[in-house]
């Protein structure tokens, strides 16, 4: 072995045994639980009962429901955070340089602790004293303040927990796509606009192609996250009333703490694993790698 | 202070790609040595061999009489400088400058009076306490030449430390660098793309191409006597126009054009008497044509004329000549205008041809030059 | 003259929706603060008002005065400082090699990190438990500090990467021409030059840790409850009390807010690089 690669080794082994230890190994072990019985109070003894945990998170109707409410809620909020986001960052690169200010207050969410932009949101959404309907009231939206129930109504809570998440991950998708839009070379857009192409034009034959590796990461990267959310929505609801916001993380904690089954969240656990990654691989080869190639 | 020994020096990659093929040659105590060629050829690779960035292959590589394949950079008495300069953007020119002394633990005043004095040499006294953030490039270029000249090593290697500067500075360091080494005469190793700076600063250059050496002599002697049609192409600028043409007796035919080659040009390169229907490469540099009409001469061709580009001092006539144009190989060379394959012959001022004349040009055949066409060397 | 008055007009509109914009996202936080410094019976009034009638810092005496909030956040504290100091000194060095001696071996471990920040916490955070159970390590701050650190250190490692790639190798190997180890040339050259790039990969893995809920929430009982955990307990534990809860919320977030708007070019840099470049 040369002095370059005994020093490479030894700058890298550190993180790989820390990555190892507390990665590598957990996801190992992780897999290996998913075929026991094993009990969350006594976790050292296990029965091995093959597929069974997976045939049962797969067959369970609350595993189904909580996987298809993470799905409405990750799209609800990726579609709002985009929309606003990129709209925003595009509004910012209209004013050129005189956005700095807006950028700065903009950015305040980026900096909010997930767990208490969960409860100032339960704060504004919460029945009686919730003061998002008082403003819809005033704004001659609604009539009365307690018409709609945001977080104790079953048919909408999964999408009301996701305000705060859609409050707090707006700028981040802002200032990514405003970073990627300084990015996009200004002879370009006049090469374009001495073409002959309108605004409208030069957004879709220029400006999107090229933000496509942008929006891209910001859609991997964002799309993970919300279906990776737990406190955001516990704090706001606990996943109630009666499941209704219970998406797939916190169905995996309520059956290993509640429940104290740790071989069958291990089953739900792995499968929600292996879908993120298939996921990421997907958006990763189908959105960003023509760009690329 | 000591010489540097390249004994069969080959690098390959782990991809296999072979960088570099049998290297072979000595660069002696106190030498200016260039490597120059285009971009590619392995100079910088064989530099950053000898510097001990890069692992050597196989050969045997001396600095001094060590065999040093397998010390440190830091152990082989070596300073360079690099394209970047690579300057501690966190430390002052003072700090700079004293780092590798600092690193060698010599003793503080010590440090102090051979920073002094590098400054001193280089006019970078009042510049001490700056930051490099603050300096300009050819200030930066200094620093760089100060860090390496601090230290009083074995040898000085220079990887294109000058590319970074705008014309008129580079003619300008080109001369400083060139008086200092004299001044300080170490062995110095700098590599270039640039064959105006290789001609003018090196005692000697070794020409490089795909990984292979092509000669290393003099300037003088690569311009005179090139080993071979790249080395003959590379030096020299513009380039010497290379042709295919038939030999028989005295009498050359360049494609429609046939002329008498002196007696001079056969005792150079006896071995080219008594030939008869000999293919040869041809080779004439610009400044060996000239205007018929202007200087009159034995050996004449006429071409048609595609562009004339005035220069004031000169007339850059672009010919059209009826011959198999002879690729040199220099991947770099790019057309300048208009087609690559016309012949460029430099004028003087007075001429009057015009683009789309027929120009009778007058070729100095004593300063021809010959090449076998399939191995491509030079015919002697 | 036309063209000027449109520009004109389409400026002011742009100016105008970019306010609204910017005005209805920082609003939601605004209340936060206003509330906090209501006297707590104003709180929950019907109908709430934005703005407080009296100021009050009742809510703050009272969170301040509990016996769980300051200890947690000096438990919080703790974690995340120690958190910070071993994803930095795992991740600085191997991020290093990773950009400047890239091999197969690199690649495949920077890719493995990238893998990583796709894993959900609870999918880590089970076998987590086990691990830091068989450990002894429950309920302890180094136990809590190795699971936000297995967050922290793929963060760390992005983030220098990125810095990293902007750094020339010929420093260090000027460096060792100048008569450095490769050690020594990164002690002495490559840290001290990239202090800016390790700052800001500081802040990051530290936010990580001090914003983070669901390992503390499973890994901690009593002696050892975060910030978070017990801001989410006042809940329960006090009915809803929202009053000290806004306050506890103030002092647990502004800190960060503050920190990080100073730092705010640095810190958007950070968060752009590796997503822009590509």
């Amino acid at each position: 072995m040369s002095g370059e690669d005994r020093f490479v080794l030894c700058m890298l082994a550190p993180a790989v045994a820390i990555l190892g230890l507390l990665v590598a190994y957990p996801v190992g072990l992780l897999i290996f639980d998913s075929f026991f019985k094993v009990d969350t109070i006594t976790p050292n003894i296990r029965e091995w009962v093959g597929l069974q945990n997976y045939v049962d998170a797969l067959t369970s109707k609350r595993v189904a429901e909580s996987a298809l409410r993470t799905v409405q809620y990750s799209v609800f909020a990726l579609f709002f955070e985009f929309t606003f986001g990129f709209c925003a960052a595009l509004l910012f690169s209209a004013m050129a340089g005189e956005s700095r200010w807006h950028r700065t207050i903009f950015a305040l969410p980026l900096m909010v602790p997930p767990i208490v932009a969960g409860l100032l949101w339960r704060f504004l959404l919460v029945g009686n004293i919730g003061i998002l309907n008082y403003g819809l009231v005033r704004l001659g939206l609604i009539d009365d303040p307690n018409e709609i129930a945001w977080l104790s109504s079953e048919d909408i809570v999964i999408y009301s927990v996701s305000f705060a998440d859609i409050w707090l991950t707006t700028s981040f998708v802002a200032l990514v796509s405003y970073a990627g839009l300084t990015n996009i070379p200004k002879d370009l857009l006049e090469a374009a606009r001495i073409d002959g192409a309108n605004a409208l034009k030069r957004f879709w034959h220029v400006t999107l192609p090229l933000m496509r590796p942008v929006i891209a990461v910001v859609v991997i990267v964002r799309g993970v996250d919300a279906a990776k959310t737990f406190d955001l929505i516990w704090i706001q609801t606990q996943g109630g009333p009666r499941h209704a916001s219970e998406v797939f993380s916190m169905n995996i904690y309520q059956r290993m703490v509640r429940f104290g089954d740790l071989g069958e969240a291990s089953a739900s656990g792995a499968l929600f694993l292996i879908v993120m990654m298939l996921l990421a691989a997907l958006a990763y080869w189908k959105i960003w790698r023509p760009v690329h190639a | 202070m000591a010489g540097i020994e390249l004994r069969n020096i080959n690098k390959v990659y782990g991809n296999r790609f072979h960088a570099l093929h049998d290297l072979n040659f000595d660069i002696r105590d106190g030498e200016f040595m260039v490597f120059v060629g285009p971009s590619g050829c392995g100079k910088s690779t064989a530099l950053r061999m000898i510097a001990g960035l890069e692992s050597i292959s196989s050969g045997e590589l001396r600095i001094g009489d060590r065999v040093v394949n397998h010390i440190d950079p830091k152990d082989r008495d070596i300073a360079m400088v690099f394209q970047s300069y690579a300057l501690y953007p966190h430390k002052t020119v003072r700090e700079n400058i004293a780092f590798p002394l600092q690193m060698a633990r010599l003793p503080t005043t010590e440090i102090d009076s051979r920073v002094n004095e590098a400054a001193r040499i280089l006019e970078l006294t009042a510049l001490l306490d700056r930051k490099p953030a603050l300096l300009s490039g050819g200030q930066r270029q200094r620093v760089a030449m100060g860090r390496a000249i601090v230290r009083k090593p074995a040898a000085f290697l220079m990887d294109e430390p000058l590319s970074n500067l705008d014309a008129k500075l580079r003619v300008q360091m080109r001369g400083e660098i060139a008086s200092l080494q004299r001044k300080l005469n170490v062995t110095t190793i700098y590599v270039t793309h640039d064959q105006v700076e290789a001609m003018t600063m090196g005692d000697r250059v070794a020409v490089m191409k795909g990984g292979v050496l092509q000669q290393v002599d003099t300037p003088q002697n690569l311009y005179n006597r090139p080993e071979n049609v790249f080395v003959a192409a590379f030096i020299g600028s513009p380039s010497m126009n290379l042709y295919e043409a038939v030999l028989n007796g005295r009498t050359l035919t360049l494609g429609s054009n046939s002329f008498e080659i002196p007696d001079r040009v056969f005792e150079y390169r006896p071995s080219l008497n008594g030939a008869s229907n000999r293919q040869v490469i041809v080779g004439f540099r610009p400044e060996h044509m000239n205007d018929a009409a202007i200087r009159p001469s034995s050996a004449e061709i006429s071409a048609p004329v595609t562009l004339v580009e005035a220069l004031g001092s000169e007339s850059l006539v672009h010919l059209n000549i009826d011959a198999a144009w002879v690729d040199a190989g220099d991947p770099d060379a790019v057309a300048d205008i208009g087609d690559e394959r016309a012949a460029v012959a430099r004028f003087s001022p007075k001429s009057t041809v015009r683009a789309g004349d027929i120009a009778r040009i007058a070729v100095d055949a004593e300063e021809l030059h010959f090449f076998e066409p399939d191995t491509r060397t030079s015919i002697w | 003259m036309h063209k000027a008055r449109h520009l004109n007009v389409s400026g002011i509109l742009i100016n105008g929706a970019a306010l609204v914009l910017v005005l209805s996202y920082a609003l939601p936080y605004m209340y936060l603060l206003m509330t906090s410094i209501k006297p707590a019976a104003d709180v929950q009034q019907i109908p709430p008002s934005f703005f407080p009638a009296v100021l009050s810092f009742e809510n703050f005496r009272e969170v301040l005065r509990s016996s769980t909030l300051p200890k947690a956040f000096v438990n919080s504290l703790t974690v995340a400082v120690l958190t910070t100091a071993l994803s930095l000194a795992v991740a600085v060095p191997a991020a290093y090699v990773a950009t400047q001696y890239r091999r197969r071996i690199t690649t495949l471990f920077l890719l493995f990190a990238l893998v990583t920040r796709m894993v959900p916490s609870v999918s880590l955070g089970v076998p987590l438990f086990q691990l830091l159970k068989s450990l002894g390590l429950l309920d302890t701050v180094p136990g809590l500090v190795l699971a936000h650190t297995s967050a922290a250190v793929p963060l760390a490692l992005l983030l220098m990467s990125a810095f990293f790639e902007g750094m020339p190798r010929e420093l260090e190997e000027a460096a060792r021409m100048d008569g450095c180890t490769r050690f020594q040339a990164f002690r002495k050259i490559v840290l001290p030059v990239m202090t800016g790039g390790i700052a800001v990969t500081a802040l990051f893995t530290f936010i990580t840790s001090w914003n983070e809920f669901l390992y503390a929430l499973l890994l901690t009982s009593e002696a050892t409850k975060t910030a978070p955990i017990v801001i989410a307990e006042y809940n329960s534990v006090y009915g809803l009390a929202w009053g000290a809860m806004t306050a506890a919320a103030v002092l647990y977030s502004l800190p960060v807010i503050v920190v990080t708007l100073a730092l705010q070019k640095q810190i958007v840099g950070g968060l752009t690089f590796g997503a822009v470049k590509g």
